[in-house]
């Protein structure tokens, strides 16, 4: 009876344990990770959707660029340490341009989501291109988080907020 | 079993869950750095402290509009609203090319014991004060495109 007690008291110990556990872990970054393999758009009649679709990626990347923006701003007005702070001055001009470069692809954007055109293989390329732009600013901007590891950061501070440094 | 040994093993439990829970959660929260924060500012003259505010001032009123303006534009993507955005983002990008720079090179000296030159926080001042008007006008412009829309 004490060790059936005491098995079923450890049982449950562990199973708390780990569901403690997973509950204080930070959550993985929605804009940390290879970026989702997306269907090109070939040419067909209706482009509706698939605008969409590309232009909520356009506002979600959006999103996350402001957040680097603030975060990177963050980092640097909290930390004095001065080799760290060349780092996350180079890094906030990256980020700077990286930002510029998306906004500079609102008006593309819009003439593709507005679809006026009745030439579906210019919707098509404009589409793919928006795509392919819009992949790479990803891709670069996962980079920035390890760019800000390697400048001493915390991995979840830059997209989601946070302890900028280790403790 | 005895009823003090039952009684004994579940405080026992009980204790060593509080305290999994509290080490859990102290292993995976953030820990302040005890060199960020305000500590750093002790070490900075009130007229260099008072650009680095200006500065993150600016800097917010910045990022606060680029989320109205996309939300604007999402209702409504006329070529007034783009082009709104389009400086905030280029006016972003100056205010870190430029006026982040002066500010650091103020506060570099400072944060290593020297004094910082008048000269140069003068005319990084007066820099980001006109920056400052430049981002004010944002305001206005985005009035005007509404004024613009309604028309």
């Amino acid at each position: 009876m004490t060790r059936i007690t005491t098995g079923a008291a450890l049982c449950v110990l562990g199973l708390l344990s780990v569901v403690t556990l997973s509950a204080c872990t930070p959550g993985p970054s929605t804009s940390s990770g290879a970026s989702d393999p997306r269907p090109r758009v070939e040419a067909v009649s209706d482009f509706t959707d698939v605008a969409t679709d590309v232009s909520d990626q356009f506002q979600t990347q959006l999103t996350d660029m402001r957040n680097q923006v603030i975060n990177i701003q963050a980092a640097i007005k909290s930390w004095p340490n001065e080799g760290n702070m060349q780092c996350y001055l180079q890094l906030q001009v990256s980020i700077g341009q990286q930002f510029q470069d998306l906004v500079s692809l609102r008006p593309q954007i819009q003439t593709m989501v507005a679809n006026e055109t009745s030439d579906s293989d210019a919707e098509a390329t404009l589409i793919n291109q928006m795509q392919s732009s819009l992949d790479a600013l990803k891709k670069t901007m996962d980079g920035n988080n390890k760019t800000f590891i390697a400048c001493g950061g915390n991995s979840d501070f830059l997209s989601e907020g946070g302890a900028p440094f280790p403790g | 079993m005895r009823l003090s040994t039952r009684r004994a093993l579940a405080a026992l439990v009980a204790g060593v869950i509080v305290a999994t829970f509290a080490s859990g959660c102290a292993a995976t929260q953030p820990t302040p750095s005890p060199a960020t924060g305000a500590d750093w500012r002790d070490n900075v003259s009130p007229e260099v402290l008072e650009l680095d505010d200006a500065f993150q001032a600016a800097h917010d009123a910045l990022t606060d509009s680029i989320g109205p303006i996309g939300q604007l534009i999402a209702e409504d993507p006329t070529d007034c609203r783009i082009e709104a955005e389009q400086r905030i983002a280029d006016q972003l990008v100056e205010l870190i090319d430029t006026h982040q720079v002066q500010l650091q090179a103020l506060l570099k000296v400072e944060r290593e014991g020297g004094q910082h030159d008048e000269a140069a926080l003068a005319k990084a001042t007066h820099d980001l004060e006109a920056m400052r008007e430049v981002i004010d006008g944002n305001d206005d412009a985005l009035e005007s495109c509404e004024k613009e829309a309604g028309q």
